[in-house]
C-alpha cells in the first residue's frame, strides 16, 4: 500500500510517497508557477517515477498548500498547518513548536505529543519575513539567493533593516549598498530583520522545545542562526525542509487508505 | 473531491427578507414625490421615531449592506477616497459619502439596483455610537447642507453601579425628547405617540416570537445558522415595527420549530460549533456559510445577528421614550469589555455550547475590534475555547482575501479536536 501528500505551494510543487510502513519512497518538487495543477500533476509523476511504481498503486492522495483545491485526483485536502505539525512529527517526534518558513508565508505552529496542531499563529497579508522578502533582497543585492545565508557568515557586525514592508526594505538595502556598507554585514541585517519578525509569532504561540524549522528557508543557515539566537534554543532542521508538508499529508494520506482498507 | 453540492442547509423563510428590503426602501424613494420627509439615519437610530411621523427613512449602514450584497460598493468608496477619505475610513461611511458625493455631481451609478438609489435626505439623525459616525454626519453635512441632530449615546463605563445606569437612561430620554420636537419642527406637525405606541407593540409582538426563536436557535444539532440570523437581522432592525416583520420572524420561528421535529439540521454531521464575535463580511454571507458546512463546521451563533430590541420585557409601549433608552445598554459598544467578555462571549458559548469562537477584525472598523486578542485569551483561559482573529472588512471588499482567510479558518477548525477532553 502506498499513500501521497501534495502540497501546492506559492512557490514551489511537493510530492511525497510513503509505503505501507510510512518510509519515504519517493519525492518531488518543481517550481509551481502560473499553472498550480499541473505542477501538483508533474510533481506526483516524477515523485511516482523515483518510486518506481504507478499511480494506480497509490491507495489514497491527500493534497494540502495554498493549491489543495486544485488537485482532482486527491481523495482530500487538508491545510498545510496540520500537515506540517504531523511531517514534523514524523521526522522529529519531540517536536512540540514548528517555524514554517515558505514562499509567501511564516507561521509558527504548536505541536502536541500526537502531532496534532494546537494552534498557529501566521504573518499578515504582506510577504515579509517570507522566502518572497529574501528573493527580492537577493535581486536588490545581485546575489544568488542560495547563497545568502553562506555570505550572511562572514559578517562581523549587523546593519539594522528597520522596514518590514518588502518593498520599502529593498529601497533601505539599496541605500546601504549606496553608501558602501558591507554587503555581508546588510544580508546578516536582512536575516535578522526576518529572525526578529517571526519569532514574534513563535512567542504567540510560546517557545515550547524542541523548535522544528521547515519550508525552503531553513537551508538559509543565516536565517536559521539569527532565529536561534532569538529565541534562544537550537533548532531542528530536516534535510528536506520544503518536504515536511507533503509528509505529513503522506502520512495523513497512509492512516485514512488503513482506516479505508479495513473498512471493507 | 466533492465541490458542487449545497453543504448549508439554509432556513428558507429567510428569503422572504428580499420582498421586506424592497417594500422598505421603495417606500423611501417615493417620499418626496408624496410630501413625505426623507431622513438618512446614521447609525442603529431610533427608526420608529421616523416611522410613526410617516417619514421615509433609512438607517446609512443597512443600505450599506444592501449595495455591497448586490456588489456595487466600489465606485462609491473611490468616490470618497478621490475627496480624500481614507481607505482607512469605515466602509459604511466611505460607500454612502461617495453615494453623497455622486449624487452632488448628478451621478448615480447605473448599476446601482432602483431601490437603493435613495433621494437626498431633508434632514440628518446620528447616533454617534462609534467614533465615526459624527464626522460621518458632518460629511453628510457639507454635501447636502440639512439640518442634523446628533444623539450622544452614553457609555455604560460600571457595571455595576446602578444610579450610574439611571442617569444614562435620563440622560438618552432627555436627549429623545429634544429629537421629538426637532422632528416636530422638521415635520410642522405635532408628534404622534399613539402611533409609536402602535409601532412598538408590533416590536414587542416580534420580540416575543424572537425570544422564542433564540431558544431553538441554540438546539444543538444546528437548525438555524449564524448566516440565517444575518440574513434575518434587518427585520430587527430598519425594518422593524410591522406587521410584516413579525409575520417574518414567525415564519421563521415556525420552520426553524418544524426542522427540530423533523430532525433536519443546517449541516449533514455536525462536527465543531462555532460563535462568531462582531460583524462579518456582508459581502461573503453565502460563501462562509457554505465553506464553515463543507468541513462540517456551523458558526452557530453570534451577538452581532441577536440585533436590538431581543428582550420583550425591556419593551413597554406605554413607556415609549424610556423603551427606546432602554433598548441602548444592551448593546456592546456602550459596555465595557468584562460586560462583553461575559454577556457576548462566555455567556454565548454557553448557550449556544461551541467548540471554539472566531473573531472578526475588519479593517475599517477598528473601535470596535482592538480588545479582540485580550478578550479572546480571556476567554481561552476561563472556558477553555480557543479562538481565531481574521482580518478582513464588514463592506469593503478590497480587504478580504479569500485565500487567507479561508486558510486560516480551516486550519483552526483542523485544530479544534486537540482541544477536546478526553
Amino acid at each position: 500500500m502506498f499513500a501521497a501528500g501534495i502540497d501546492i505551494g506559492s512557490l514551489t510543487a511537493k510530492t511525497v510517497i510513503v509505503d505501507d510502513r510510512a518510509r519515504i519512497v519517493g519525492h518531488a518538487l518543481v517550481l509551481t508557477g502560473a499553472m498550480s495543477k499541473r505542477a501538483g500533476e508533474i510533481s506526483f509523476e516524477s515523485a511516482l517515477k523515483v518510486a518506481g511504481i504507478s499511480s494506480s498503486d497509490v491507495t489514497y492522495v491527500l493534497a494540502t498548500g495554498y493549491g489543495r483545491n486544485n488537485v482532482p485526483f486527491a481523495k482530500a485536502e487538508m491545510t498545510e498547518i496540520t500537515c506540517h505539525a504531523r511531517g514534523a512529527h514524523h521526522l522529529f517526534p519531540e517536536t512540540r513548536t514548528i517555524i514554517d518558513i515558505g514562499g509567501q508565508d511564516s507561521k509558527a505552529i504548536s505541536v502536541n505529543e500526537r502531532g496534532a496542531a494546537t494552534n498557529f499563529m501566521m504573518n499578515d497579508k504582506c510577504a515579509a519575513g517570507s522566502g518572497r522578502f529574501l528573493e527580492v533582497m537577493a535581486r536588490a543585492l545581485e546575489i544568488e539567493l542560495d547563497r545568502m545565508g553562506e555570505l550572511s557568515l562572514q559578517s562581523t557586525k549587523e546593519v539594522p533593516i528597520s522596514s518590514m514592508c518588502t518593498v520599502f526594505a529593498e529601497s533601505e538595502v539599496v541605500s546601504a549598498v549606496a553608501k558602501g556598507l558591507d554587503p555581508h554585514d546588510i544580508i546578516n541585517g536582512i536575516h535578522h530583520a526576518i529572525a526578529k519578525r517571526v519569532s514574534v509569532l513563535v512567542e504567540h504561540v510560546g517557545v515550547k522545545e524542541r523548535v522544528l524549522m521547515s519550508g525552503g528557508v531553513a537551508k538559509n543557515v543565516g536565517v536559521v542562526r539569527a532565529l536561534e539566537k532569538q529565541l534562544n534554543t537550537a533548532l531542528l532542521i530536516p534535510e528536506d525542509p520544503q518536504l515536511v508538508g507533503a509528509l505529513g499529508a503522506a502520512v495523513i494520506a497512509l492512516e485514512r487508505a488503513r482506516v479505508q482498507a479495513s473498512s471493507t | 473531491m466533492e465541490k458542487k453540492e449545497k453543504h448549508h442547509n439554509k432556513v428558507e423563510s429567510t428569503r422572504l427578507i428580499q420582498g421586506i428590503v424592497k417594500d422598505f426602501y421603495e417606500s423611501v424613494n417615493r417620499a418626496p414625490h408624496e410630501g413625505r420627509k426623507v431622513c438618512w439615519c446614521v447609525g442603529a437610530g431610533p427608526y420608529e421615531l421616523f416611522k410613526a411621523m410617516d417619514i421615509g427613512h433609512f438607517q446609512t449602514e443597512n443600505w450599506g449592506v444592501a449595495v455591497t450584497s448586490r456588489k456595487s460598493e466600489r465606485e462609491m468608496i473611490e468616490e470618497s477616497a478621490r475627496a480624500g477619505y481614507s481607505s482607512d475610513c469605515c466602509s459604511y461611511a466611505s460607500i454612502n459619502i461617495g453615494y453623497a458625493l455622486l449624487m452632488q455631481k448628478g451621478r448615480i451609478p447605473d448599476h446601482l439596483s432602483p431601490e437603493l438609489r435613495v433621494p437626498k435626505p431633508d434632514f440628518l439623525f446620528c447616533i454617534n455610537t462609534c467614533p465615526s459616525m459624527a464626522q460621518w454626519t458632518e460629511a453628510l453635512r457639507e454635501v447636502f447642507n440639512v439640518p442634523a441632530f446628533i444623539m450622544d449615546v452614553p457609555l455604560f463605563y460600571d457595571d455595576h453601579d446602578e444610579a450610574h445606569y439611571q442617569r444614562n437612561i435620563l440622560y438618552a430620554i432627555e436627549q429623545l425628547q429634544e429629537a421629538v420636537a426637532f422632528l416636530e419642527e422638521i415635520t410642522g406637525r405635532p408628534y404622534p405617540w399613539e402611533r409609536l405606541k402602535e409601532i412598538q407593540t408590533y416590536i414587542k409582538k416580534a420580540a416575543i416570537v424572537r425570544k422564542e426563536l433564540f431558544e431553538l436557535w441554540c438546539h444543538k444539532p444546528s437548525a438555524i445558522s449564524y448566516w440565517d440570523m444575518a440574513i434575518a437581522l434587518g427585520a430587527a432592525n430598519v425594518f422593524r415595527g410591522t406587521p410584516e416583520a413579525v409575520a417574518f420572524f414567525t415564519a421563521i420561528r415556525d420552520e426553524v420549530a418544524d426542522r427540530i421535529k423533523r430532525g433536519i439540521t443546517t449541516v449533514r454531521k455536525e462536527k465543531h460549533r462555532l460563535l462568531w464575535y462582531m460583524n462579518h463580511p456582508w459581502f461573503k454571507v453565502g460563501h462562509l456559510a457554505e465553506f464553515f458546512a463543507r468541513l462540517d463546521a456551523v458558526v452557530v451563533g453570534g451577538q452581532y445577528v441577536i440585533g436590538p430590541y431581543s428582550d420583550p420585557e425591556r419593551i413597554d409601549p406605554d413607556r415609549p421614550l424610556w423603551t427606546i433608552a432602554e433598548e441602548h445598554p444592551t448593546r456592546p459598544y456602550v459596555r465595557t469589555m468584562k460586560y462583553k467578555i461575559e454577556m457576548f462571549m462566555k455567556a454565548l458559548a454557553n448557550s449556544f455550547q461551541v467548540d471554539g469562537i472566531v473573531f472578526h477584525a475588519p479593517r475599517t472598523c477598528r473601535p470596535n475590534s482592538w480588545d479582540h486578542f485580550d478578550a479572546g485569551e480571556i476567554v481561552k483561559r476561563e472556558l477553555g475555547i480557543p479562538y481565531i482573529i481574521i482580518e478582513a472588512d464588514h463592506t469593503d471588499p478590497q480587504f478580504y482575501s479569500e485565500a487567507e482567510v479561508d486558510n486560516r479558518l480551516q486550519a483552526f477548525i483542523e485544530t479544534l479536536p486537540s482541544h477536546h477532553k478526553e
